[in-house]
């Protein structure tokens, strides 16, 4: 055992920032697919849709009280098995060898996304006074226009704060998806290290990277957070 | 003109409109007085269609008739096109600005041209003094200035009439005044208006028909004169009395 080899590791810090745009791109096509289906699930929520609102308060828990590695597995076992019964009983010749790692990892990161923005947006539309929808349905406004112009844009500012932790713990829990076989910061790291065993070495590269990843995205959830909105602040300061 | 047949209305177990009829004449200023809880706001809001009537019908102009069994969305979104409303907490767009507020309704439901919508809203702003505040938040404007965007919010519809639920209630004393000072001037200009209010001598003067509800019926109506200066049910007289509002010149 050697001492903390740190010439190895800057060698090959270039070789795992690769695996960043690999990770950015897991949280971002999550947070964004997922904040759509959240969406449509805490408006079920908001406007009490009879079963799809039991539906939604089951997957809500189900996402939240199973580990994600657990879901990783379960989606990347599980689909090949669901072809093969697909192929038979239709007799489609689907191939699950062909779905690239990326697309279960899309899959159950999205899911989660999914799950944690149904509850921050079902939280911010019911912290939104009735008599906006009101003042809409008034000047004639259907309920999805009411929804479009007045509600949602008070609803993304609300949950502004709170989206962006989403999306930092996406970023983070991104490293498991190396379970799945996605070529990502971790994976890259852990293949590395296998090679001579430098392990320390290459997760402190990583910790670095995850750690300069996190901090660049907190400093712009803040920056949005100080700028959308502030124009209204500001002449509401003015007014005080 | 505006047609109610017996509006009835329940939350759960408690009656709380049982069955009213009113015809409202277009260029008609109705004002709506009565004790708290008589169900004045759930009958202004289900001209509307806010709050879904459970029997009765609604006829607006000659054409549109609602039956509240069988009522269909287009037929509601038409009735809400043809009304407008001025809420008591004015319940301005929050993320719109003042100009944006009256606009919205012109260019989203109306489908007028953005262009024509902010003329609209530029001439009623200057008419409710408050052009100079065009591009502010509601949140940085006062009670009273909000209200007033509320009703430039409301004429700029242009509808066949004007709902007001105690438009003044929500305000600081020194800021009623200029509410119903624009009030008054929007009734002379012959706005078909139904309000609902507590303030009785403004609805002596500005009103043409007064109706006095009670425990979810219309107990008395007529003109200011009968309603409120020559009340004959008894249940009217103790209102009045009791507001401690009665005018002084009563024989
Ligand atoms: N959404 C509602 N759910 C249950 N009860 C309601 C609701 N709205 C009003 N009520 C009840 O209906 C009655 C009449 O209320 P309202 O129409 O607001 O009277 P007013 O405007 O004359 O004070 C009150 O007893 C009130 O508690
Ligand atoms: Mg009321």
């Amino acid at each position: 055992m050697t001492v903390f080899n740190i010439q190895f590791a800057i060698e090959h810090f270039p070789e795992v920032l690769k695996g960043v745009p690999i990770t950015l791109s897991i949280a971002a096509v999550s947070i964004i697919i997922g904040s759509v289906i959240g969406l449509g699930l805490a408006l079920t929520r908001v406007y009490k849709v009879p079963f799809l609102q039991q539906l939604t308060i089951v997957y809500v828990s189900f996402i939240r009280g199973t580990p994600l590695l657990v879901q990783l597995y379960v989606f990347f076992y599980g689909v090949p098995e669901l072809l093969d019964w697909v192929n038979k009983t239709f007799t489609t010749t689907w191939n699950a060898d062909n779905i690239s790692p990326m697309w279960y990892a899309f899959m159950v990161y999205s899911m989660n996304a999914a799950a944690y923005t149904t509850e921050i947006f079902r939280a911010a539309i019911n912290s939104i006074a009735v008599g906006q929808m009101e003042a809409c349905h008034s000047v004639g406004m259907t309920t999805w226009q009411g929804l479009r112009r007045v509600i949602f844009p008070q609803m993304f500012e609300m949950a502004l704060p709170n989206m962006g932790n989403i999306f930092i713990n996406l970023i983070k829990s991104t490293s498991l998806a190396f379970a799945v076989k996605v070529v990502e910061i971790m994976a890259i790291s852990k293949m590395i290290a296998n090679q001579g065993y430098n392990f320390l070495e290459m997760y402190s590269v990583a910790t670095i990277i995850y750690w300069i990843i996190c901090l660049l995205l907190e400093l712009l959830f803040y920056y949005l957070e100080k700028n959308v909105g502030k124009h209204r602040r500001k002449t509401a300061a003015v007014a005080n | 003109m505006i047609k109610l047949n017996g509006i009835y209305k329940k939350f759960k177990d408690h009656e709380v409109l049982k069955g009213i009829d009113l015809k409202v004449k277009k260029g008609d200023v109705l004002t709506i007085i009565g004790p708290s809880g008589s169900g004045k706001t759930t009958f202004l809001r289900c001209i509307n269609f806010l709050e879904k009537p459970d029997h009765g019908t609604i006829q607006i102009g000659e054409k549109l008739v609602i039956d509240a069994h069988k009522p269909s969305k287009r037929d509601i979104l038409q009735l809400r096109r043809q009304t407008a409303m001025v809420f008591q907490n004015y319940n301005l767009f929050q993320n719109k600005t003042v100009l944006e507020n009256i606009t919205e309704g012109l260019i989203v439901s109306q489908k007028k041209k953005k262009s024509e919508a902010i003329q609209i809203a530029e001439s009623l702003l200057k008419k409710v003094g408050l052009s100079e505040k065009r591009d502010e938040f509601p949140s940085s404007l006062s009670g009273g200035q909000q209200q007033r965007v509320g009703i430039a919010r409301a004429l700029a519809l242009n509808p066949d009439v004007i709902l007001f639920d105690e438009p003044t209630s929500a305000l600081d004393p020194e800021m009623v005044g200029e509410v119903l000072t624009l009030m008054k001037e929007i009734a002379r200009e012959g706005i078909t208006m139904i309000i609902v209010t507590h303030e009785i001598d403004f609805a002596r003067e500005v009103s043409n028909h007064v109706v006095f509800m009670e425990g979810g019926h219309i107990v008395e109506e007529g003109t200011p004169e009968e309603v409120i200066l020559h009340p004959t049910k008894e249940r009217t007289k103790q209102f009045l009395r009791r507001l401690n509002k009665e005018p002084e010149f009563v024989i």
